[in-house]
């Protein structure tokens, strides 16, 4: 325990960690700002809209859609950064500052040591996750209301039916907690990716582009044509978009399972091939 | 779990061997340092004392042979085997971002608690005052004090230092040789990894002689200097030629005159004392009277790039 808030105060100390967790509060400002100066206007028939445009319209009446609507735009490439910044540079950086003799000669064996920086960094991307969350429904509700949310009868895409005529104020927030925890499972997954190229690459930059181009590989398969879903749904791809099923008249909670299981099958593997690499490897630095 | 064997020694290398690629960086080192000594482990840059350390330290793997401190080797035992180990390879590294308490109190919480030698730490090496300043603000001679610090937090018995002096000044290579004196006057063993003969000299009650990989001599100082030869000593006198002629007879001595015009006497130790007195019989001033031995400095580059540095069955 003692070790892992070691890496937490290390990571507290990094101005990059700090960067992470105010970039994660400032994206649903964003996303406000843009809603502010061009609000989304019903154009056309409701059964054609897409997932986003119904969220953009509920925004109209109340703010608390904010952190959905941001986490739509920001699931692809936004959140996956700004976990990579730790995920890709956590174990990197000890490389970096040549600070591994110092802590690998001492009492801590070296998995103990992994597995602080990897509970630090599951850490560090829930708190990301979780800024989020609260510094959208803040905003959102001081820019537009924390009012229930009305929206119905329209195909969220992937299967999933939003048509909950009313949601109150407090499901809709017991529905974004769990959306941040279900979304949480593929972005911890991919951090586990990260993790592993940054305990075997030792290089932070190209740790956290090789795990940004490992996520976006995931999800854009999810965009590409005559891809079944029989083939998405074992990739992280459908992980991704997985917590839109929470958003329904009932909670979809079969979706949601799945995304758990198949998060942990995907984030096992690399954390196992970092734990036997690090365990071996010379330390040269 | 295995505990330290009292009659081990503090450092038993066997055959030890690391090759990095094609590059062979130690090629079977058999090297035994005794407990409480001061053991200077002397080489150039890149003759493997480095690689070697790291060994010992368990940072990595040797690819053949086995280090042993007090008995227990790190690669097997991991961790567990540096009980009572403490040290540093190259410059000491800490986390430029935290304080140099900060990151004391991280090194104790690793070692599992001993937070109360912090601040006994940091005033054993005078860094009590900066204690609050950030790591990266640190001078190197800072962060050099600040490893022996980090290293004493363990209450070790074997110091491995590598280089300690390496990118001080001149005042502050002599606070931390006078640091590395104090402690191995508490009867700790030291391994002191050096590049420079008069550090050894100075501070080392034995020493190693590493050349690419290989041991090269191991021993004491005046087993070195008997090793290579200069049993002989040089004088500066007032009368050379009288001197020559006053001395010609003592048995077992022999004396010569340089071209510089200083006596050069092959003599041991006796014979030597007979020709003080002869000289002063004689009414010959002595204004000098050296051992004639080569200086270590030469001895070093003898044993790293003369003829012995290729003696594949050196030492």
């Amino acid at each position: 325990m003692r070790v892992y808030l070691w890496e937490m105060r290390k990571l507290a100390a990094q101005r990059r960690t700090l960067v992470g967790l105010i970039a994660a509060a400032l994206i649903p400002a964003g996303f406000a700002i843009g809603l502010a100066v061009s609000p989304a206007k019903q154009t056309t028939s409701i059964k054609n809209l897409d997932p986003d445009n119904v969220l953009a319209l509920a925004y109209n009446s109340s703010g608390l859609v904010l952190p959905f609507i941001a986490l739509f735009f920001s699931s692809l490439v936004l959140l996956p950064l700004l976990a990579g910044l730790v995920a890709g540079d956590i174990v990197a950086t000890e490389d970096g500052n040549q600070t591994l003799k110092t802590v690998l000669t001492r009492s801590t064996s070296r998995l103990r040591l992994l597995f602080a920086k990897a509970a630090a960094t599951a850490t560090y991307v829930l708190t990301v996750l979780l800024l989020f969350g609260i510094s959208g429904t803040v905003i959102g509700a001081l820019a537009a209301g924390a009012n229930p949310v009305t929206i119905g009868g329209v195909p969220l895409g992937g299967g999933f039916i939003l048509k909950a005529p009313s949601i109150s104020v407090a499901a809709i927030l017991g529905r974004l907690l769990i959306v941040l925890l279900v979304y949480a499972a593929p972005l911890l997954a991919v951090s586990a990716w990260g993790f592993m190229l940054s305990t075997i690459s030792r290089n932070s930059a190209a740790s956290i582009v090789g795990m940004l181009v490992f996520s976006f590989a995931n999800q854009i398969i999810g965009f590409l044509p005559n891809i079944s879903t029989s083939v998405t749904q074992w990739l992280l791809t459908d992980q991704f978009t997985a917590w839109q099923a929470a958003l329904g008249t009932t909670i979809d909670g079969g979706p949601l399972r799945h995304a758990l299981g198949v998060s942990a099958l995907y984030a096992i593997p690399p954390l196992l091939l970092s734990a036997w690499w690090f365990n071996r490897r010379d330390v040269l630095v | 779990m295995n505990q330290p064997l009292p009659d081990a020694p503090a450092i038993r290398l066997r055959g030890l061997r690391k090759e990095f690629g094609n590059i062979v960086a130690l090629d079977g080192i058999d090297l035994t340092v005794p407990t409480g000594s001061v053991f200077g482990y002397l080489g150039p840059n890149g003759a493997g004392k480095t690689t070697s350390l790291r060994i010992m330290l368990g940072l990595i793997r040797p690819t053949d042979g086995s280090a042993e401190l007090f008995g227990r080797d790190p690669v097997r035992e991991g961790v567990a085997a540096l009980e009572g180990v403490a040290g540093f390879v190259e410059a000491p590294t800490f986390y430029p971002y935290l304080s140099g308490r900060q990151n004391l109190h991280l090194l104790a919480d690793l070692d599992g608690g001993g937070h109360d030698r912090v601040e006994e730490g940091l005033a054993v090496v005078e860094l009590a005052d900066r204690g609050d300043d950030k790591v990266g603000g640190y001078s190197q001679g800072m962060r050099q004090r600040l490893g022996l610090a980090g290293a004493l937090l363990r209450r070790p018995r074997l110091l491995l230092l590598d280089e300690p002096t390496n990118g001080l000044d001149p005042a502050g290579m002599r606070d931390m040789r006078r640091l590395v004196a104090d402690l191995a006057s508490t009867g700790l063993t030291v391994l002191l990894s050096s590049h420079l003969m008069v550090e050894v000299e100075q501070l080392c009650t034995e020493l190693a002689v590493i050349a690419r990989g290989r041991i090269r001599f191991a021993g004491t100082l005046p087993q070195l200097r008997d090793r290579h030869g200069g049993s002989g000593y040089r004088l500066r006198v007032t009368d050379a030629r009288r001197a020559r002629a006053a001395c010609g007879d003592l048995p077992d001595v022999k004396v010569s005159i340089s071209e510089s015009g200083e006596l050069l006497v092959d003599a041991d130790a006796d014979g030597a004392a007979q020709l003080t007195v002869r000289l002063g019989r004689a009414g010959v001033g002595i204004y000098s009277m050296l051992p004639d031995a080569p200086s270590l400095e030469a001895l070093f580059f003898d044993l790293t790039e003369g003829s012995s540095a290729s003696d594949d069955a050196a030492a």
